[in-house]
């Protein structure tokens, strides 16, 4: 076969426009890829005060059993004495508040340093271990951050809850399958908050859009210092803390 | 040997398509469409329905407006409604959707003691910012209702209302410094209300821009009522010591506690009243524990 030269030339600026056209697009989704939502949790321990409504709003909303010892988010108890020894207590994982106080009784009093109350929950991890682990592609993290676990195709083989460093995971005793917090993905895509944010009493917990130049978590992010849980494990947790002491674990 | 090969391709052809038709029955469609897993497992997670009411709390001022009011104009309005109302008590706990459905199936609780003892009651873990009080002392039992109103709880139901417009300082003020009416009271016992004024509208306050929202006048008129806040009481003519007891032990709670003695004096006589208050019976006991049966004897002579 053979190509004229007017035939060539007219080849070659076909080709160099649809290049031309491919790189426009694919900046344009580029620019999308920049809009997409990052959904992130800012908990502030200075105005935790360990009501632990939070707990009981959670299981209500996401159908975990009240009297089941498994918790998607749960509040823990911090004391720290003189001698640098950590006391961390989770009652029922706070759900029945805590009342009784073992400061005075087995702590002394003069020796505590300092104790507060830590809710924890999933981290939505950026690198999140326990779907590295799956062998059967039944957890995986959604666009917008959050991980979700597949109840269909789950198998219960328990391998994600061992791999998580932060214990978010659990066995749920009627579904039977891995289940973990979801961020309750289910009311934020429909532009509500998250059940333990709506109750706190004293806006502990902050959820939002950390892409958002006008949410308030991306203000936060900016402007405070935050903190994650366990840095050195790599899984960049997406839960940040203010007023964290290196105590906390 | 040509066939030998032959019969080793066709097995792993054989085995290939097998393979492969299992795959395909058993791997749903939508799998590895964004990545190794189902993708249509994000749907049914965003399908679930809502249970809490959440941030909506309007929805209930549609029925419950006398609550929504006090609650609004309370220090507890940060708090949702379900917060209290759903998440605890002896009964069932309903989320509010389900309330809205049906109010009289599916009634929300409304428990007191054991619900705000929960954010209320005296822990060395809790922060300092939140009030709290230790049970035992405070109300060793029953209600926290007889004396508080839970949607608007700052002073006892039992003394007098505020005249001004107290909940600007609750609403506008507490974000920043939590308790800003005792502060304020504290602070107009000692200075006069001008020169609280001119600190509170000056820029040397970093509230400045949120007490410029609110009138000048108005706010004269809180911080002067807070400096005079004192109960009001008929004063029994003669005699010393007695009013001031009732002034400043009794109002506390009551407003009228002279007509409250007459009155228990026409029904439990003379002794049966010093029983009562003294006993636990009287929801204020224990706030008056050291008063000695024998001044109360003069009190009681005395008003009768
Ligand atoms: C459609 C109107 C309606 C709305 C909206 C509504 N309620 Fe009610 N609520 C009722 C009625 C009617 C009753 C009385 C039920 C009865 O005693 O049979 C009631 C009773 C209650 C009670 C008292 C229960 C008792 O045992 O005395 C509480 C507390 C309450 N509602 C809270 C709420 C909250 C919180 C919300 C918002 C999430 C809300 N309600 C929204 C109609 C409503
Ligand atoms: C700090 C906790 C708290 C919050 C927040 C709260 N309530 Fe209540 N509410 C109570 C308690 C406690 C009672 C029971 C009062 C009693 O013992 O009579 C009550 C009683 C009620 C009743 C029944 C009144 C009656 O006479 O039986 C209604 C209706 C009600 N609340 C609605 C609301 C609504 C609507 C909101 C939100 C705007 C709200 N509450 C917020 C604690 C709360
Ligand atoms: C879910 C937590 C929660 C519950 C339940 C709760 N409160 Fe509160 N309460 C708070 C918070 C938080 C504040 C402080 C608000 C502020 O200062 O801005 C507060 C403030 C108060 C104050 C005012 C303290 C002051 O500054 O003088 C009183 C009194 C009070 N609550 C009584 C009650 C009573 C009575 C109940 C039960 C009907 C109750 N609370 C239930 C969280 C709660
Ligand atoms: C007999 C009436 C009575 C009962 C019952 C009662 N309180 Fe009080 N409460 C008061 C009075 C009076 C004050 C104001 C005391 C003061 O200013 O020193 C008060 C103040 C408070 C304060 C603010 C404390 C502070 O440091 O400013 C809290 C919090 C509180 N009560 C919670 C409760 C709780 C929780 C219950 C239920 C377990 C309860 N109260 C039951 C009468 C009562
Ligand atoms: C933007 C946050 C903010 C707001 C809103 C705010 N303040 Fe302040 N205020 C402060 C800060 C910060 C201080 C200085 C530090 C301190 O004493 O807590 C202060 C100090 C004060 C003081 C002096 C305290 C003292 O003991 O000397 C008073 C009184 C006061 N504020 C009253 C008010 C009143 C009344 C309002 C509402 C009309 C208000 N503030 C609103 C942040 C605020
Ligand atoms: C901590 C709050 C508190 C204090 C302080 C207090 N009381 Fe009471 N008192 C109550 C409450 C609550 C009731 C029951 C509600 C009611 O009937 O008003 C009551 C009831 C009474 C009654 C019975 C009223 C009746 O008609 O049945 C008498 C009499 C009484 N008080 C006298 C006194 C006297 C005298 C003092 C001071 C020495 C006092 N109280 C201090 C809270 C208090």
């Amino acid at each position: 076969m053979k190509v004229s030269r007017r035939r060539f030339i007219k080849m070659l600026s076909v080709v160099s426009v649809a290049f031309f056209i491919k790189s426009k697009i694919d900046k344009v989704f580029a620019k999308e890829e920049k809009k997409k939502k990052r959904y992130i949790m800012v908990v502030d321990i200075n105005k935790c005060i360990g009501c632990g409504s939070c707990v009981i709003a959670c299981k209500l909303e996401n159908e975990v059993p009240l009297d089941a010892e498994v918790y998607r988010t749960w509040v823990e108890r911090y004391i720290v004495t003189k001698d640098h020894k950590v006391y961390v207590d989770s009652i029922k994982g706070g759900i029945d508040a805590y009342k009784k106080n073992p400061i005075g009784k087995e702590i002394k009093k003069e020796d505590v340093i300092k104790t507060f109350f830590v809710p924890k929950l999933c981290n939505q991890c950026e690198n999140p271990s326990c779907v590295q682990v799956c062998p059967v592609g039944a957890t995986y993290k959604t666009e917008d951050g959050v991980v979700l676990v597949d109840r269909k195709w789950c198998i219960g083989c328990g391998y994600c809850i061992q791999a998580c460093p932060y214990g978010a995971r659990f066995f749920h005793p009627v579904v039977k399958t891995a289940d973990k917090c979801t961020f309750c993905y289910h009311r934020i895509k429909k532009g509500l908050k998250p059940a333990c944010v709506t109750v706190c009493p004293t806006r502990a917990r902050i959820f939002g859009d950390k892409m958002n130049p006008n949410d308030e978590v991306y203000k936060i992010l900016k402007n405070e210092k935050v903190n994650v849980l366990k840095p050195e494990t790599g899984n960049e947790p997406q839960v940040f803390y203010i007023g964290m002491s290196k105590e906390v674990r | 040997m040509l066939n030998q090969v032959h019969r080793v391709i066709l097995v792993i052809i054989v085995l290939f398509i097998f393979v492969s038709i299992i795959r395909e029955i058993v791997v749903p469609e939508d799998f590895g469409v964004a990545g190794h897993f189902r993708y249509s497992n994000i749907k049914e997670w965003e399908q679930l329905e809502p249970k809490l009411v959440g941030e909506y709390k309007e929805t209930c001022a549609t029925c419950h407006t006398k609550q929504f009011k006090e609650w609004n104009e309370g220090i507890h309005a940060g708090i949702s409604c379900e917060t209290c109302h759903a998440l605890v008590g002896n009964v069932e706990r309903y989320p509010g959707r389900l309330h809205l459905s049906n109010p009289s199936k599916y009634k929300m609780s409304k428990d007191s003691r054991e619900l705000c003892l929960r954010c209320h009651e005296k822990l060395e873990s809790r922060p300092k910012f939140i009030k709290q009080v230790i049970s035992e002392q405070h109300a060793p039992k029953g209600k926290c209702t007889t004396c508080h109103n839970p949607h608007n709880p700052i002073k006892p139901l039992l003394i007098n209302k505020y005249k001004t417009n107290i909940s600007l300082i609750t609403n506008k003020c507490n974000p920043c410094h939590v308790g800003t009416i005792y502060r304020l009271q504290a602070l107009a016992k000692e200075k006069d209300s001008e020169s609280i004024l001119d600190f509170l509208y000056s820029v040397r306050h970093p509230g400045y821009s949120v007490v410029s929202t609110i009138e000048k006048e108005e706010m004269k008129k809180i911080i002067e009522e807070l400096s005079e806040r004192k109960v009001e009481e008929k004063r029994i003519e003669k005699k010393t010591g007695t009013t001031k007891i009732i002034e400043n032990r009794c109002n506390v709670c009551h407003s009228d506690t002279i007509s409250k003695l007459r009155n228990s004096l026409k029904i439990r006589g003379f002794d049966g009243t010093l029983d009562f208050i003294l006993s636990d019976k009287h929801p204020g006991s224990f706030m008056i524990k050291d008063i000695s049966r024998e001044t109360l004897k003069d009190i009681l002579n005395e008003v009768k």
